[in-house]
């Protein structure tokens, strides 16, 4: 018990000192979202009219969650990058020496990704609200849920792959290789209800397309299709494993 | 003369150091492969298309706008690199012309990407593309055009805009739309009629139907002169812009 509150509060205290670091660096959260905003304002049109789907609502319910999924899978991947340059400044290093726990240390960085790209998630949401998306404010909520597991899934790989393979251009290649196809498979481009029959085979083993279509049911009103509760249990079993790992990995790289 | 000889010199050297990375290039082939195979299917689906040939010949074009828009806009890196590691200062104190040293860079470029095309058509034709020989020749010039374009508006932000930070978020925020809105991912003959009234004013719209045209075989299609014109008039303009900044900048 002494331990999980210990945990919890390690985790807390490198979590406060990393979202304000963020916090601390405006322009840079800003420019996070020049991306996202002009896929949702240039991106959706054509989809809207390749989909079919009369208004601009129908059409942001398709798209929205697809977003919220590449802003997941990117966001979550290529986060081993400012770890490793966390580590090239010393800036663990000096962690290190005080008496935080060290999975403490690890969590509280994760937590403040699954912080930014909540944040994205909400700015996006509100532009596309502005411009006719209506979505339940609980089926909201759930998406965001889902989201943050997908982040937390997606971080712990990137930290073991960091860890793994710390040289910026291996990495970069080799998240790069791998987020793509991941992302593409996941129908965060075109929805993959509308994709080839041997295009969904291959997506029912990518969780982060289990992720996007979850999402989609909850954009889109469904909130008790299987597909959602499905989908929670996937990215909750595989971010609990990823999670671990990483922790593991990290202690012994670091401790 | 001394210039087309200097332009050959610094393209020869430039092209030379490409060679010794293959993994680079080899690399740089991750992204356009990745979304060759992974997002035709869907766009096949989408657009109603009865073959792999007639997707090809659709998003083909756009994957060739999309590579040289974005290679030719995120060049400038390279050159700032370059600028800082004193491999230009070195060049520059031969009696190179300075905008032979500028043209040899930009036509290493082209030359990248016209490979990244030839790759990206062979594992196209591999999965059901069908085209003309001389109709692909016609669409690599303006490809070529294209990335010319995007290089010299490109170097003359890395030339103003020194710093990396900015220019990487400059070019983001310039780049991104200017794809979307020349249909990269889904074409332009399916956007609401606003979109295509504002891709109207995005040469690489132009560059992106005018190829697509040419994949499906219609060369006499007005659009694609059109885009020829289009995109050569630019460039022309863009390439003279950008050896004015660079000679009075860096020379």
């Amino acid at each position: 018990m002494n331990r999980a509150l210990k945990l919890g509060r390690d985790t807390w205290l490198t979590f406060s000192y990393e979202a304000g670091q963020l916090w601390h660096s405006p322009v840079n959260v800003v420019m996070t979202l020049l991306n996202p905003v002009t896929y949702l304002l240039f991106f959706t049109p054509f989809l809207k009219s390749a989909m079919n789907v009369r208004h601009y609502d129908e059409a942001f319910r398709i798209y929205v969650p697809s977003l919220f999924c590449t802003l997941g899978l990117f966001g979550g991947l290529f986060a081993g990058f400012a770890l490793l340059s966390a580590m090239r400044e010393g800036v663990i290093a000096r962690l290190r020496v005080s008496p935080l726990s060290r999975v403490g240390l690890l969590l509280g960085r994760e937590l403040t990704l699954v912080a930014l790209i909540g944040f994205q998630a909400v700015v996006i949401t509100v532009l596309a609200v502005a411009l006719g998306l209506r979505v339940p404010p609980a089926n909201l909520l759930l998406a965001i849920i889902l989201l943050a597991l997908m982040v937390l899934l997606g971080v712990s790989i990137a930290y073991a792959l960091a860890l793994s393979v710390p040289n910026e251009t291996g990495l970069a290649n080799l998240t790069n290789g791998v987020a793509q196809p991941l992302s593409l498979l996941a129908g965060v481009l075109i929805p993959l209800s509308v994709a080839p029959l041997w295009v969904r085979r291959v997506a029912l083993w990518n969780p982060w397309a289990w992720a996007t279509n979850g999402m989609r049911r909850l954009f889109l009103g469904h909130i008790g299709a299987p597909v959602v509760w499905e989908a929670g249990v996937i990215l909750a079993g595989l971010a609990v494993i990823a999670v671990v790992l990483s922790s593991r990995i990290f202690t012994r790289e670091n401790a | 003369m001394k210039l087309a000889r200097d332009t050959w010199l610094t393209f020869q050297y430039e092209a030379g150091q490409l060679i010794h990375n293959p993994v680079n290039i080899a690399v740089s082939l991750l992204q356009p492969v990745t979304f060759l195979l992974f997002f035709t299917p869907f766009l096949k689906s989408v657009m109603g298309v009865g073959t792999y040939s007639g997707a090809y010949q659709i998003y083909v074009p756009s994957l060739f706008s999309a590579m040289g828009l974005f290679s030719g806009m995120f060049a400038g890196f390279a050159l700032i690199a370059a600028i800082r590691q004193g491999v230009i200062a070195r060049l520059r104190v031969t009696p190179l012309s300075r905008v032979g040293l500028l043209l040899g860079r930009e036509l290493m470029y082209v030359l990248l990407i016209s490979f990244q095309a030839v790759v990206v058509v062979v594992v196209a034709v591999i999965f059901g593309l069908r085209m003309q020989p001389a109709n692909f020749l016609l669409a690599m010039v303006l490809l070529a055009l294209m990335v010319l374009i995007g290089v010299s508006i490109s170097y003359v932000l890395a030339i103003l805009v020194p710093n990396v930070n900015v220019l990487a978020n400059v070019t983001n925020g310039v780049t991104e739309p200017i794809a979307l809105l020349a249909g990269v991912l889904i074409p332009l003959s399916v956007a609401p009629l606003w979109i295509k009234e504002v891709a109207d004013w995005d040469p690489f719209g132009w560059g992106a139907r005018g190829m697509r045209q040419i994949f499906e075989g219609h060369l006499g299609a007005t659009v694609v002169w059109e885009a020829g014109v289009i995109l050569a008039g630019l460039a022309a303009v863009a390439v003279v812009a950008s050896s004015r900044v660079f000679t009075r900048e860096i020379a």
